[in-house]
């Protein structure tokens, strides 16, 4: 997978895009977790900077399950609905590693150029 | 749960996802925005507030937007026009097509079972309506059939009649040519003789055809141009063996001539008379009769030299020529008859005085009779009616295929209702979305009429193949494969549209009810339940056990009478014909046809048989003038020495007239006496041979060696002809036959001999000697086709292929039934286990064993099949005395074949119970309880 920040296209679009992906793609690495909980969890951890809303969340959930990256599954707990939990599959895991290589060596070159500016 | 539900479906229109992913994902989302709600209000929110916020979260254009993106991306959802509002119609069909594509591939098993069904109903059912329809549907091959008119008249016609049908539909031929040139109703008036067997010879090959005598007008009037050279015209129809023309048929020209168009002007050698190829008839063009196709077309006045020995075609008591008229443009029916009877009155008095002096009309009482007559026009757009009789017959059998047909659809419709509800869910939740109903409905039928023309389709194949074989086995009847000649295993346009009709017709018909009664879907318990409803069915279920029970009676009325028929034909080839067939080879000559004598007919025989004998791997060699085994059967009225008929007794015995040898030949047993030798000849003393029957029943209890017999009745005839043995019964008539009284004589004295049947009994392969037989007779008789070329045992073959038709047709209309039936079982039982999926699961949970409840669905199908049976076995009693008439050797009771049916049904119904009996035990009680 290219560097899809690297498209001159739309940029912005798929800055976010990645991003998004990537906070699913951790948020699902270390357990299943179900969509509601991957939102909250967003939600907690950016402590109410970023939400998702379900609009946004499902499709792209459907997007990375289509993509085999995460895989759903029906689980029912007793005395609860079914619920569907995405967990990582390998695929997954060998793009969220790139992807997390490819969000630093960003992150790294956004920051010097703007603490040169800064300097 | 469900109002959101509802919330998501609305912004899920559109979309066209496959109803189980649509759901999955409602299902989810719904998830999503419960637990939302629920945490808003527990963080003190009011119930309307935590909802609008919950939903805020669903920005429809951006859930839509993204799913679309996603969904569709691997999926490849046909997109609609204009989008998810106004839909255009023809996208909504293309939608319709794809959708039911998918369903129809996701479902391959119903898929295959529903297409076979349809495809084995409609081909039976096209290849009967071919049958009918070449027979007796379609109009001639003609410009303008319609104003074509059949001519009958109903005068007392002594003297020599000739009829196929009706003798009211025969003329004479000279009032033929007087309607003709008299009458001012018919822009044309031809006549024809039909049924011409010719010995045709070209380039020093000679074969046997089929001819037709026709008026010199015969093409004019019906319109026909030739595809090559002329047809004939009026001046091709001058005086009597003055018109040595003849104009091919194109199958005939393509078949014999390989379309060589260098055929023209050249001379052909039909019965020995030189006549030049004018002309090719059009390609599809055979004649006025249906069914018929003749080979090639001969002038009226060459019947002297085609027919031989009957040359009647100047007597005006000579009935044989059938006439058809075009009437004039804007000429009504009844305007024509009208206007033509007092011209036709005025011929029969003209000729009166001529019959009169032939003393075909003897007394005044005959002359009123025919002065009587009437002439009476029918509609021939579909041409001489000659196989009306077959009206009553061929309906019986296409109500019959019609019925199976039916069978198949009802049995389509009960799979369907099973998958109906099946569907239940995906139905509601698309109800849900807003689609109408009878756009639901639509869908649905778009999908059974899928399944209806791939089973259309698949069907003409089928009825190609049926009909391919009904036609082989009805050529091989030589007494009905010159009137059904022209029937071909082709399907023209009317055939074609007769099976889209039928495809239609059954697609509308196993698809409206479950169609409408699937759509009715219940929203509520539908999503509640997700899952098949345990209410209602009910009445759905009675129903198609009950169609079960009479499908399953049905085919085992077919299958006994299958079996009944299969076992006549077993009898049949096994039994004893009274003398050997095996190791003879068989051929026919017809010198006559080409101007032989008796007498030269007689000395080519004597010297064939001799040249014959030399033949290496020729055992003995013998001729008869009545082919056997050929339903040819010649009788006379006899009398016989000493033998004083009671009144009322019939004295008529078949009579064959056979050569030296004969009965050695063939393996008939010279029970007293002696067989014809080769001094038995024209000049010697006349002498008869005759069969045990003739014995038994006119020399009862006395020796007939040395007794007399003569042709004839009445004081003037005196025995003359000596017995000199009597040999074994034999079946060379009719296989079904139980031995008819037979007298031979030997042919050498027989005075009207133009022809016969040789019989070779060889020691080597019978159908090897066939070549050398054909190199003796092309020496012997230069010109003379043989015709009829096979082994004894083959001609037996032929003579049982009416039983081996009627045989194979009702077993495959039977195992038809039968398959059917077992589909229709099928599907009950996996419908009511589908049904009963949770009453099942609770058993299984609190310890039923499977055992049990493998037993009780199987049981339960065992009861309807054993109720089919049962009904079915005192149809079949009730019937089969119906079929006695065509069975041999076998009671209509025969309690094997009841035995056997019944057995086998019940095998196979058990097979057909056990599937979905073993998926039944195989219920989850977890899974099936789930929703409890």
């Amino acid at each position: 997978m290219d560097g899809p920040y690297m498209d001159t296209k739309a940029p912005d679009v798929e800055w976010k895009k990645v991003s998004a992906e990537l906070l699913i793609l951790s948020l699902v690495e270390a357990r299943p977790r179900h969509g509601y909980e991957i939102s909250k969890l967003i939600e907690q951890r950016s402590g109410g900077t970023v939400r998702f809303h379900v609009a946004s969340l499902y499709p792209l959930l459907y997007r990375l399950e289509k993509r085999g990256w995460v895989q759903g599954r029906w689980v029912e707990k007793p005395g609860q609905r079914r619920r569907r939990y995405y967990r990582l599959t390998s695929e997954g895991r060998r793009v969220l590693a790139s992807q997390r290589h490819g969000w630093r060596a960003f992150v790294a070159a956004v920051n010097r150029i703007v603490e040169v500016e800064h300097a | 749960m469900q109002e959101w539900s509802q919330e998501i479906l609305k912004r899920l229109a559109g979309l066209n996802l496959s109803p189980a992913r649509e759901a999955e994902i409602v299902e989810e989302v719904a998830q999503h925005l419960e637990d939302r709600y629920q945490e808003l209000t527990a963080g003190g929110a009011t119930e309307e507030e935590a909802r609008r916020v919950a939903l805020e979260d669903l920005e429809e254009d951006l859930f839509a937007r993204g799913l679309r993106l996603v969904e569709q991306e691997v999926r490849r959802e046909p997109v609609l026009a204009g989008g998810g509002g106004r839909v255009s119609y023809l996208a909504s069909i293309w939608q319709d097509l794809c959708y039911g594509l998918r369903q129809l591939r996701l479902n391959p098993g119903f898929t295959f079972v529903a297409v076979l069904t349809l495809a084995l109903g409609i081909g039976v059912n096209v290849a009967i309506f071919s049958l009918i329809n070449q027979m007796l549907l379609r109009p001639l091959a003609v410009t303008h059939p319609e104003e074509l008119v059949v001519l009958n008249s109903t005068e007392a016609k002594n003297g020599s009649t000739w009829a196929d049908y009706d003798i009211a539909a025969s003329f004479s031929y000279p009032m033929y040519r007087d309607l003709r040139d008299k009458n001012k109703v018919f822009a044309g008036l031809l006549a024809c003789f039909p049924y011409v067997d010719v010995n045709v010879s070209w380039q020093g090959h000679a074969d046997r055809a089929h001819a037709e005598l026709v008026s010199g007008n015969f093409f004019q009037v019906l319109k026909v141009r030739p595809a090559l050279g002329r047809v004939f015209l009026q001046e091709d129809e001058t005086a009597p063996g003055a018109n040595p023309v003849a104009v091919l048929s194109y199958g005939y020209w393509l078949r014999h001539f390989g379309g060589n168009r260098g055929v023209l002007n050249q001379t052909l050698e039909i019965n020995a008379t030189a006549l030049t190829v004018v002309g090719v008839a059009p390609p599809g063009f055979t004649g006025v009769q249906l069914a018929m196709a003749p080979d090639l077309f001969i002038p009226i006045t060459m019947k002297a030299q085609m027919t031989p020995g009957w040359n009647g075609w100047h007597n005006v008591s000579d009935y044989f020529l059938a006439v058809m008229g075009r009437l004039e443009p804007g000429m009504s029916l009844t305007r024509a008859q009208a206007g033509l009877q007092p011209i036709f009155h005025g011929i029969l008095e003209a000729e009166l005085p001529m019959m009169i002096a032939h003393k075909t009309i003897t007394s005044a009482e005959e002359q009123k009779a025919v002065l009587a007559g009437k002439i009476e026009l029918t509609p021939g757009a579909r041409g001489r009616p000659v196989l009306q009789d077959l009206v009553q017959p061929l309906t019986l059998v296409m109500a019959m295929v019609g019925l199976v047909l039916l069978i198949a659809c009802a049995n389509l419709a009960g799979l369907l209702l099973a998958r109906g509800e099946a569907r239940q869910h995906e139905i509601a939740l698309r109800l849900a979305m807003g689609a109408s109903r009878v756009r639901l409905i639509r869908q649905l039928l778009t999908e059974n009429l899928m399944v209806a023309i791939a089973g259309g389709a698949v069907g003409l194949l089928i009825g190609w193949w049926t009909l391919w074989s009904i036609l082989s086995g009805v050529s091989s009847l030589s007494l009905v494969a010159a009137v059904m000649s022209g029937l071909e295993a082709d399907f023209d346009a009317r055939v074609l549209a007769f099976a889209a009709a039928v495809t239609t017709l059954s697609a509308l018909f196993f698809g409206l009810l479950p169609a409408l009664k699937a759509s009715r879907a219940d929203l509520q318990t539908s999503l509640k339940e997700l899952g098949p409803s345990s209410s209602g069915g009910a009445e759905s279920v009675r129903l198609r056990k009950l169609l079960v029970v009479a499908q399953v009676a049905s085919s085992v009325m077919l299958l006994i009478a299958s079996a009944l028929f299969g076992e006549s034909l077993i009898r049949l080839q096994r039994t004893n014909l009274g003398m050997r067939i095996g190791g003879i080879v068989q051929f026919s000559i017809q010198p006559g046809m080409s101007h032989y004598s008796p007498g030269q007919t007689v000395a080519l025989l004597d010297r064939l048989r001799q040249d014959i004998a030399t033949q290496p791997g020729v055992v003995s060699v013998t001729a008869a003038e009545d082919p056997l085994l050929s339903g040819v059967n010649s009788t006379d009225t006899m009398k016989f020495e000493d033998h004083v008929p009671v009144k009322g007794e019939d004295t008529t015995v078949s009579v064959n007239s056979v050569g030296p040898s004969f009965f050695s030949t063939l393996g008939i047993p010279v029970v007293l006496g002696r067989e014809f030798r080769e001094n038995d000849t024209a000049s010697s003393p006349k002498v008869a041979v005759i069969n045990n029957k003739v014995a038994q029943m006119f020399f009862p209890g006395h020796n007939p060696l040395g007794m007399h017999l003569a042709i004839g009745w009445g004081p003037d005839v005196h025995p003359n002809i000596e017995i000199v043995g009597v040999v074994g019964n034999t079946k060379a008539l009719d296989p079904r036959d139980s031995g008819q009284p037979i007298v031979y004589f030997p042919y050498a004295q027989d005075s009207g001999m133009s022809g016969a049947t040789f019989y070779v009994r060889t020691d080597t392969n019978p159908s090897a000697i066939a070549g050398a037989l054909r190199k003796v007779a092309a020496r012997d008789a230069p010109g003379q086709p043989l015709y009829d070329v096979r082994t004894l045992v083959q001609q037996f073959d032929n003579a049982m292929s009416p039983n081996r038709l009627l045989t194979f047709f009702t077993l495959s209309l039977a195992l038809l039934a039968a398959l059917l039936a077992t589909v229709g079982l099928y599907g009950v039982m996996a419908y009511s286990v589908a049904r009963r999926t949770r009453e099942i699961a609770i058993r299984l949970a609190v310890g039923a064993r499977k055992v049990d409840v493998l037993k009780q669905v199987i049981g339960n199908g065992l009861r309807l099949v054993l109720i089919g049976v049962a009904v079915g076995i005192a149809g079949a009693l009730a019937l089969t005395r119906l079929l006695s008439s065509l069975l041999y050797g076998v009671t209509p009771t025969e309690p094997l074949a009841f035995i056997g049916v019944a057995l086998m049904l019940i095998a196979v119904a058990l097979a057909a119970c056990y599937i979905p009996a073993r998926r039944a035990t195989k219920v989850d009680p977890v899974v099936a309880l789930r929703y409890e």
